[in-house]
């Protein structure tokens, strides 16, 4: 029981630490929930037969997304625990000194990862009921749909999808979790705040021909998918752009640093004017290692643009052409019959 | 008076290929049940290292460490947490207290861990602070507490299970003089008094001279060992300032 009281208290005296990764995942389960949703908010409102094939088509679809979505929310959860686990890691040194055990200290963290799992359920849950009714007045509105018969759904469906999927995810984090306090040695654990972080000089030739290759491969990407789109022909030759701007964009923020660094240093003048040394000094550092997850971020962000404006312009243009081939509601076609 | 704890040419190497660390190098030595033990040497003489494999917080590379008999080079997983739990209390130089709990709750894990009754936690807790002094802190943080308050509770939890040998890293490193006095007052307190068991390390003379014994390290081997046997404190510090200037006078030799 004691395991339990401490586990506890150590969330509910950290909760600035906490704070970021409980709002992460409240936010992930709102998402989750408010894409499932859909299914249901749709529903209910009355659309022609034409425009239910194409909701049907969406939520088809959005099941493939919403598979993919939790993959990466799965990965962000992931990396938010470890981050956390690692700032602790003196905390397990103290508790491991003091002769407790491997397993109960696991145990520690399951208990909290269960804690803050159950918690960021339910307030997620009902933060994604709140969103999802707001995310149906849009849908609604993109397929002109009567919405004179507005109900508050909740969809059970959703609901317990995000608890399964999510349950997943806060299984797998138990796992890894357990796995890296399994795996860390009690002298690394007690010297963690003495071990400063190892800054690999990269090598300012190697970074500067690393920028250029990554400014040529993202150069020739955004070519491809504006100015030379006209020759994109097959599906296949998308994927070439996309891959080289997703390299690309990588290598950019792992030499950018560096460069930076390097070019700056050069400027004397510059470099020790006021706070200047520390500040580039920071940003650099801060850069170097965090060029996985900034890439990420980069990729995420275009994605999202990519998609949100695409599919508004194409809604657009699909009802505009609607009105364009079918100007009046009856339209009656006689031919003639031409006799043999 | 028996052997406690029995350590047989141990030697630690540290590095790669490249460059190869011999931290320790073959060191043998002798602790008696109720003995307070100083470690001298400067910086990077192997010290830290030693009470380290001593502690089983790292490993040595060759030779064993016994402690009752038992060789606790060998010991892995429950048998070793164990033996922290029952055998072992710790002091560090930065006090290594959980900053979310209280200094009542800090005492009270290292019992709580050996699955102790909430009544005699509470009894013990309270007998340990009168005997060390901090009673009026015991619900206060740690970040409310001074260095000294600190290192004070820091004892108080390695000393509350009763443990048959005390290890120190450097316990006055960073207190300012007076509150050191305070915290080596009440470390000859649990030596004589409590008969426990102190093994300490520290490149301080004045720290150094309120053990019973001082052994001197340099370069990974043992230099010197001095006994105090009767003479004051005050003659125990001049002589180990003596062989602190033989050897090499490296050392702090203020105070």
């Amino acid at each position: 029981m004691m395991l339990f009281k401490l586990a506890f208290k150590n969330i509910k005296k950290s909760v600035s630490d906490y704070a970021i990764y409980f709002f992460t995942l409240v936010l992930g389960v709102a998402i989750f929930y408010v894409f499932n949703a859909i299914d249901s908010q749709t529903a209910m409102m009355k659309v022609s037969e034409s425009t239910r094939d194409i909701i049907d088509l969406m939520l088809n679809m959005l099941s493939g997304v919403s598979v993919f979505v939790s993959f990466v929310l799965g990965f962000l959860i992931i990396y938010a625990s470890r981050f956390l686990m690692k700032r602790r890691n003196k905390e397990f040194g103290i508790y491991m000194t003091l002769g407790m055990s491997k397993g109960k200290i696991s145990k520690i963290l399951v208990v909290e990862t269960f804690l803050i799992g159950l918690l960021s359920l339910v307030v997620g849950l009902v933060l994604g009921c709140a969103l999802s009714q707001v995310m149906s007045v849009i849908v609604a509105n993109m397929f002109e749909a009567d919405l004179t018969e507005f109900t508050f759904v909740i969809s059970t469906n959703a609901i317990i999808k995000t608890i399964i999927y999510f349950g997943i995810m806060y299984l797998l984090v138990m796992i890894f979790n357990t796995i890296s306090v399994s795996r860390c040695k009690l002298i690394d654990l007690i010297n963690a705040n003495k071990k400063t972080e190892t800054i690999k000089l990269k090598n300012p030739y190697l970074c500067i021909v690393i920028f250029v290759i990554a400014v040529v491969m993202l150069g020739y990407a955004y070519y491809q998918v504006t100015a030379n789109v006209e020759n994109l022909r097959e599906t296949w030759q998308v994927f070439l752009p996309i891959g080289l701007g997703a390299v690309g964009t990588f290598l950019l923020f792992f030499s950018l640093s560096g460069l930076v660094l390097r070019v700056l240093q050069h400027f004397k003048k510059f470099y020790y004017k006021g706070l200047n040394s520390f500040t580039i000094k920071q940003f650099s550092s801060k850069i170097n290692t965090t060029v996985f997850s900034m890439t990420v971020i980069c990729l995420m962000l275009f994605v999202t643009i990519c998609v949100f404006s695409s599919c508004m312009s194409m809604k657009n243009a699909m009802t505009s052409n609607l009105q364009e081939l079918a100007p009046i509601d009856i339209q009656l076609l006689k031919t003639k019959n031409i006799p043999r | 008076m028996s052997n406690l704890l029995k350590i047989e040419n141990i030697e630690k190497y540290y590095g790669s290929r490249s460059g190869l660390t011999k931290a320790i190098n073959n060191i043998s030595f002798e602790v008696s049940k109720g003995e307070f033990v100083a470690i001298m040497g400067s910086s990077g003489s192997g010290k830290t290292t030693l009470l380290n494999c001593i502690s089983t917080i790292d490993r040595v590379t060759s030779g064993h460490i016994y402690m009752n008999g038992v060789d606790i080079t060998k010991l892995k997983g429950n048998d070793l947490n164990k033996f922290r739990r029952e055998e072992l209390g710790f002091i560090f130089q930065d006090f290594n207290l959980l900053d979310t709990l209280t200094a009542y709750e800090n005492i009270a894990l290292s019992l709580s861990i050996q699955d102790k009754g909430y009544q005699e936690i509470d009894k013990l807790i309270k007998d340990t602070a009168k005997k060390l002094g901090i009673t009026h802190i015991l619900n206060k943080y740690p970040y409310q507490m001074s260095g000294g308050e600190k290192q004070r509770v820091a004892s108080a939890r390695a000393i509350i299970t009763e443990p048959k040998l005390i290890l120190a890293d450097e316990p006055t490193g960073a207190l300012d003089s007076k509150s050191s006095k305070m915290l080596l007052d009440s470390f000859n307190y649990l030596n004589d008094e409590l008969n426990a068991t102190i093994l300490m390390v520290t490149h301080d003379a004045f720290t150094a001279s309120y053990a019973k014994r001082v052994i001197f390290i340099k370069d990974g081997k043992i230099f010197n060992e001095i006994i105090r046997g009767e003479k004051t404190r005050k003659e125990f510090f001049d002589e180990i300032i003596d062989v602190v200037t033989l050897l090499g006078g490296d050392l702090n030799d203020a105070l």
